[in-house]
């Protein structure tokens, strides 16, 4: 029967299928795995998929050493009380080499970074990867800092990895000190963009969070001699930044950590290191004044990582590299979400089951 | 003919000559036929080609049954829909052919999620051998690792 269907059709029902299906049918035959392989499939695969937002949080890739990953269905997680992690094996000729970082997450794609803090692209889902070229712009300093973001620019239908090399030998705020290249999948090469106006020092370098088509990092902005905690945005459009308030910066004693993206809303932990912590949700975005805080009391964590958002508004964390953590705000309760078969310690990011190739040109 | 026909009614003829008559509501689902109608190039009988009147019937009375059931649950139209697409291979096959000739969305929709569900967990060798008609020795004589090594998990 399925011989003789026109291929629009075919095209119609195979980008129904979940991932494992699809990649089991590649070898059916020629024709399956030419429309299967096809730039035009994949993206219409992904498009009956990313209707909703929520589905780039559909499932957890747990990093563990050495290059040892991990996945964990997070579908209806607010209904569930059985969480397993299916170990991802890897053929030899697969296997990316060593892995150490987690740096970004988007439509199935992974930015990863190696010993030698060489980037590449990862699809854990189909296993196929691609080491990116090595960026010549960084800033000539022994104390040299790298932040990465990796996001999708909708109005060139293209990914986009960025970099922030910047030093901070001295622990004095000062915004000059840092160089910002873009990486094109496209067109595969690395390319210098206007310096950022923040001061991206932290103790830590962080990855950039996405949202709405921009990656955001927190970082300090300096007027005159004040310095305040900014969180500072780059447009993946027209590559230029822009700053978010960050919650209740008239009082500079908030620490502001681990920003993150929960139910599309930017979301940040505050270590009060008193037996509870803070999470504040910026509801409406860029309105200072819709910054939300919740206590949690759970325990004290050296952090917490803001994953995902259920739709019973129950938060998914990740905390301290070795649990995870659901809070409800309304109740006030926290409990700890236990999943079988994972490692001690790992690095965890969510992500889509996705067909897009690090290896595949646009279409348009 | 058309004279006591009631308003807004059509007449539709299947490729082997039946004719039904149809409430023009009904009948512009089809989006090849509305258009017809509103080009005003139907006045008379609609002829519908390639669609004989054995799937004419069916595709009929899954446009009435959506039809009328706008205001009922969503939850009983997806129960007739999931009824409505359980058949067999040939009568599917023909369906979906009629359904993307005549460009019937919903239908279309509903057949090819009902074929997406019918494929989902099979296995490479019942694809080949259920749906695309390969023969059983041609895969007996196919390279066996090769087969083994298509039919594992990739979780």
């Amino acid at each position: 029967m399925m011989v003789k269907l026109p291929e629009e059709i075919m095209v119609d029902i195979l980008s129904r299928l979940p991932i494992t299906s699809l990649c089991r049918f590649r070898c059916v035959s020629k024709p399956w795995l030419s429309l299967i392989s096809d730039p035009y499939f994949i993206k219409t695969h992904l498009n009956r998929n990313t209707t909703n937002e929520k589905h780039q949080h559909d499932r957890l890739i747990l990093l563990s050493e050495p290059c040892d990953f991990h996945s964990v269905d997070l579908k209806s997680f607010e209904f569930r009380d059985h969480f397993e992690a299916l170990h991802l094996k890897f053929s030899p000729n697969q296997s990316p080499s060593d892995c150490m970082e987690i740096w970004g997450s988007f439509d199935g794609l992974l930015l990863m970074l190696d010993d030698f803090f060489d980037c590449f692209l990862l699809n854990p889902s189909t296993r196929q990867s691609r080491k990116l070229p090595k960026s010549s712009f960084s800033v000539n300093s022994e104390y040299c800092f790298d932040s990465y973001g990796f996001g999708y620019d909708s109005s060139r239908d293209d990914y986009k990895v960025v970099r922030i090399s910047h030093h901070d030998y001295d622990y004095e705020v000062d915004c000059a000190d840092n160089i910002v290249s873009v990486y094109n999948l496209s067109t595969d090469s690395w390319r210098r963009i206007g310096d950022s106006p923040f001061d991206h020092s932290r103790d830590d370098p962080s990855p950039g969070i996405l949202l709405d088509g921009a990656l955001h990092w927190v970082t300090t902005s300096v007027v005159g001699s004040n310095t305040s905690c900014v969180i500072a945005s780059l447009d993946l459009a027209d590559e230029t930044f822009h700053s978010v308030p960050c919650p209740g910066s008239v009082d500079d004693s908030i620490v502001v950590q681990q920003l993150g993206v929960v139910g599309g809303c930017l979301c940040v932990f505050v270590p009060r290191h008193c037996g509870c912590d803070d999470v504040w949700v910026m509801k409406e975005y860029g309105v200072v004044d819709s910054w939300t805080k919740f206590t949690i009391n759970y325990a004290n964590f050296t952090w917490l990582k803001p994953l995902s958002l259920s739709s019973t508004c129950e938060f998914l964390f990740e905390a301290s590299g070795n649990k995870f953590v659901l809070c409800n705000p309304l109740e006030k309760k926290s409990k700890e979400l236990v999943v079988q078969g994972i490692p001690d310690y790992y690095d965890a990011e969510t992500y889509m089951e996705t067909l897009v190739s690090p290896n595949m040109p646009s279409i348009t | 003919m058309s004279s006591s026909l009631e308003k807004n009614m059509l007449i539709l003829r299947s490729s082997d000559g039946e004719e039904f008559i149809v409430p023009e509501v009904v009948a512009v689902m089809s989006k090849a036929i509305k258009n017809m109608v509103e080009d005003e190039c139907a006045s008379n009988t609609i002829p519908v080609p390639n669609v004989d009147a054995n799937i004419l019937a069916m595709v009929i009375e899954f446009c009435k049954k959506h039809d009328e059931s706008e205001a009922e649950a969503a939850s009983d139209l997806k129960t007739f829909d999931s009824e409505f697409v359980n058949r067999g291979q040939e009568a599917l096959y023909d369906l979906i052919t009629a359904a993307n000739f005549r460009d019937v969305k919903e239908l279309l929709d509903a057949l090819c999620q009902n074929v997406a569900e019918m494929i989902k967990g099979k296995s490479v060798h019942h694809i080949r051998i259920q749906f695309l008609g390969y023969q059983l020795f041609e895969i007996l004589t196919s390279n066996f690792i090769w087969n083994i090594w298509c039919d594992r998990d990739f979780d």
